[in-house]
């Protein structure tokens, strides 16, 4: 049942087929003339053996070998000169070049003018046709202009905004960190002033014990300074000891506070280090929390921008379209605008033409004075060279009406074999169809009356 | 007239099934490859857009600058710094080369790619290789390439192809090859010296003479040193072309898009 749906379906194909197109069985066997459309393998042809069967090979060799020989003679430097030649063939080769650089500098000056003349004569052609002002710099000029204002004036208001959060963050971070100094004084003081007080309160203790331990000895010795029979030397001498007991008091306690300033010194450079790593770590923290929240901001403002700024570009792209269409369609702009082409490439050429008549010239006179002057025949290579390409140049075109033909006959041959795909250049075939001898029997059988270059004409020797 | 018609038609439509029957009972193997993947592009045709145009005119300011400079910089120096100055100026142009045309070229890439994916080709390669028939994308890679904004590489990956390539420069690297090369080279190098000297005062005739005859010794040189070579090369290319149900091998440098690399195969085959 289902072979037999099968073939109702193929045999539907077929009737479509043959009814459709209204063409027969040898159609599809290759029979008649097969056309593309029955065609399914992959040929290739050895382009370099069919080519050296064709009748007008002999003529293409024949072009070849004198380009080898120009290109020879191109490449030769004279030998055997004396000092006084060989110095002269350096000046000249030194002239030679100079003028090929300045030959070379004015051709691009030349072409430099002319296009820029060009691109300027076509804007205000382009201007013209779409109503536009002639000084907008072109269609493309005008609305790349257009847009890019759009553009700027779009980043110029992001720019703006991101600027005013930014003054912002820094002026919140300012008031932040000078809270935090001070905070962190207050602290250092406050703890300084802790161990001032303290300090001073072990001095004022230490004092009232070395008064107490005093005390005694002082009290005898006023008691005795209070008898008025005592003798003058028995009186200073207890003056003098109760001002011993005075000094030593105050000795004491000078050694005391000066450990005890000592040591407030050194806490206040400490309590100071500690309070300025403190801040410098805070300033850090903070300072790289606003950096992350100006980044933040700045991915946000890009996200938010590029969907606008994609469609102001695709707006410039559709102006750009919608302008290039119009200036496709109008045939009179197009008529005008080859025109100003034709002209200055005219004046180029002409100019260019002039330029090299000038150029060929100077070489020319710079060959025979210097060959006068070395009293031998030098030659000018480049225009051996110059003979040699346009040799190639003619040979080239000698080729490709030679391949022109060997692809006619291969465009038969495949048609004629069913062969949907010829390939001209292989390294080595697999089960493609080797068309080559083939070809090459139909383009021996080739008339030798093919059109061909004369190579006569141009190639010097 | 109407049944008779009917008739014909029916017994035309039976005929139709015969002949395909017999069509695809006989069609011998190679006609059965699909050869519809097979497409080409007009490279040259690529190259005259206006960014490759501009970035020629680019890279020829750069060569002409780069050759006043260099002939500036040999004046008055011996050979080897010569030679050392001459592959310093060949990498700065080789350089500006790649930064000049790389991204074009990625951007050509990707659109001959990207057309010969959603065309379901399995391989794309350039016009001049192609005598007739197969499917020529180049407007639509040209059309691609002159839209607006990035040109992306496809996802998928090309279809495996019947058409192989292989690349001529690793099977150059090979040892006895590159003697081989190497060899011939240096017999054209010895030759050409002893041309030019002998073509120095002579008739055009004579010069032909001594033309054509190194020519021959140019030729013999090269039947009897890389000859042998390339044969081998080409037979080997062939047996794996062969074996893996190829319809042909081409040169790597002509393939744009997809086909099958048998480069290894064929290295592996040499040595």
């Amino acid at each position: 049942m289902q072979r037999r749906g099968l073939l109702v379906a193929v045999l539907a194909l077929c009737v479509g087929a043959c009814h459709g197109r209204g063409e027969g069985a040898g159609h599809l066997l290759g029979f008649g003339s097969p056309g593309p459309l029955s065609a399914n393998a992959v040929g290739y042809v050895n382009m370099d053996s069919v080519i050296a069967a064709h009748p007008l090979h002999a003529q293409l060799q024949a072009m070849q070998d004198q380009i080898s020989i120009l290109q020879q003679e191109a490449a030769l430097v004279p030998a055997g000169l004396s000092p006084q030649q060989a110095a002269a063939y350096d000046a000249m080769q030194r002239e030679l070049a100079t003028a090929a650089q300045k030959f070379q500098a004015d051709l691009a000056q030349r072409r430099t003018y002319y296009e820029q003349r060009e691109a300027e004569a076509i804007a205000r052609l382009q201007a013209a046709t779409l109503g536009q002002s002639p000084d907008s710099g072109g269609v493309l000029g005008g609305l790349q202009q257009q847009y890019g204002q759009q553009a700027q004036a779009l980043q110029k208001q992001a720019f703006a905004t991101l600027n005013s959060y930014r003054v912002e963050l820094f002026r919140q971070d300012n008031e932040h960190l000078k809270q935090v100094q001070q905070l962190i004084g207050n602290d250092m003081r406050a703890k300084l002033k802790q161990r001032e007080s303290q300090l001073s309160t072990v001095e004022t203790k230490y004092q009232i014990d070395l008064v107490k331990a005093d005390q005694t000895q002082r009290l005898n010795l006023q008691a005795k300074l209070q008898n008025l029979a005592l003798s003058d030397k028995d009186r200073k001498q207890y003056q003098d000891q109760l001002s011993a007991i005075d000094s030593r008091e105050q000795s004491k306690i000078n050694a005391l506070k000066a450990r005890d300033n000592a040591e407030l010194t050194a806490l206040e450079r400490n309590l100071n280090a500690q309070a300025a790593a403190k801040y410098d770590a805070e300033r850090k923290a903070t300072q790289s929390a606003t950096q992350a929240k100006l980044a933040a901001r700045q991915r946000d403002m890009q996200t938010a921008m590029n969907p606008q700024m994609q469609q102001l570009s695709g707006k410039f792209q559709q102006q750009l379209n919608a302008a290039n269409a119009r200036l496709a369609s109008n045939e009179k702009y197009k008529a005008q605008a080859q025109s100003v082409h034709n002209q200055m490439q005219s004046g180029y050429v002409d100019e260019a033409s002039k330029a090299e008549t000038s150029y060929r010239q100077i070489r020319a006179d710079l060959i025979t004075k210097y060959s006068a002057i070395a009293h031998t025949q030098f030659q000018d290579n480049e225009a051996i060279a110059a003979q040699a390409d346009k040799l190639a140049a003619d040979r080239r075109d000698l080729y490709q009406k030679i391949e022109e033909q060997v692809r006619g006959q291969v465009q038969q041959i495949a048609q004629k074999d069913g062969i949907a795909v010829v390939f001209g250049s292989t390294r080595a075939a697999g089960s493609a169809v080797d068309l080559t001898d083939q070809v090459t029997r139909a383009v021996t059988s080739l008339q030798t009356a093919t059109s061909s270059p004369n190579a006569s004409s141009s190639g010097g020797s | 007239m109407v049944p008779f018609d009917h008739k014909r038609r029916v017994r035309g439509a039976a005929l139709c099934g015969l002949v395909l029957a017999l069509i695809v009972g006989f069609t011998p193997q190679v006609l059965a490859t699909d050869i519809s993947d097979i497409g080409f592009v007009d490279q040259s045709a690529i190259g005259q857009l206006g960014p490759f145009v501009s970035a020629q005119q680019q890279f020829a300011l750069f060569q002409r600058d780069l050759g006043v400079q260099f002939q500036a910089a040999i004046k008055g120096k011996g050979p080897a710094d010569q030679q050392r100055i001459y592959a310093d100026f060949n990498q700065r142009a080789a350089t500006k080369q790649r930064e000049v045309f790389g991204p074009l070229l990625e951007r050509a890439n990707n659109a001959i790619a990207s057309v010969a994916a959603n065309k379901n080709l399995g391989v794309v390669v350039d016009k001049t290789i192609i005598i007739y028939g197969g499917l020529d994308v180049t407007k639509d890679v040209i059309d691609m390439l002159n839209q607006p904004g990035p040109v992306l590489a496809p996802v998928n990956s090309p279809p495996p192809s019947d058409v192989g390539y292989v690349d001529q420069r690793q099977i150059d690297a090979l040892p006895k090859i590159k003697k081989a090369n190497d060899d011939y080279l240096q017999f054209r190098q010895s030759l050409q010296g002893q041309l030019n000297a002998q073509l120095r005062g002579k008739s055009a005739d004579q010069r032909q003479a001594i033309v054509a005859s190194f020519n021959k010794q140019l030729t013999d040189q090269q039947k009897k040193i890389v000859q042998p070579t390339i044969d081998s090369t080409t037979s080997a290319i062939a047996a794996v072309a062969k074996k893996k149900g190829l319809l042909l091998v081409i040169d790597a440098q002509s393939k744009l898009y997809g086909g099958m690399d048998v480069t290894a195969d064929v290295l592996k085959a040499l040595q």
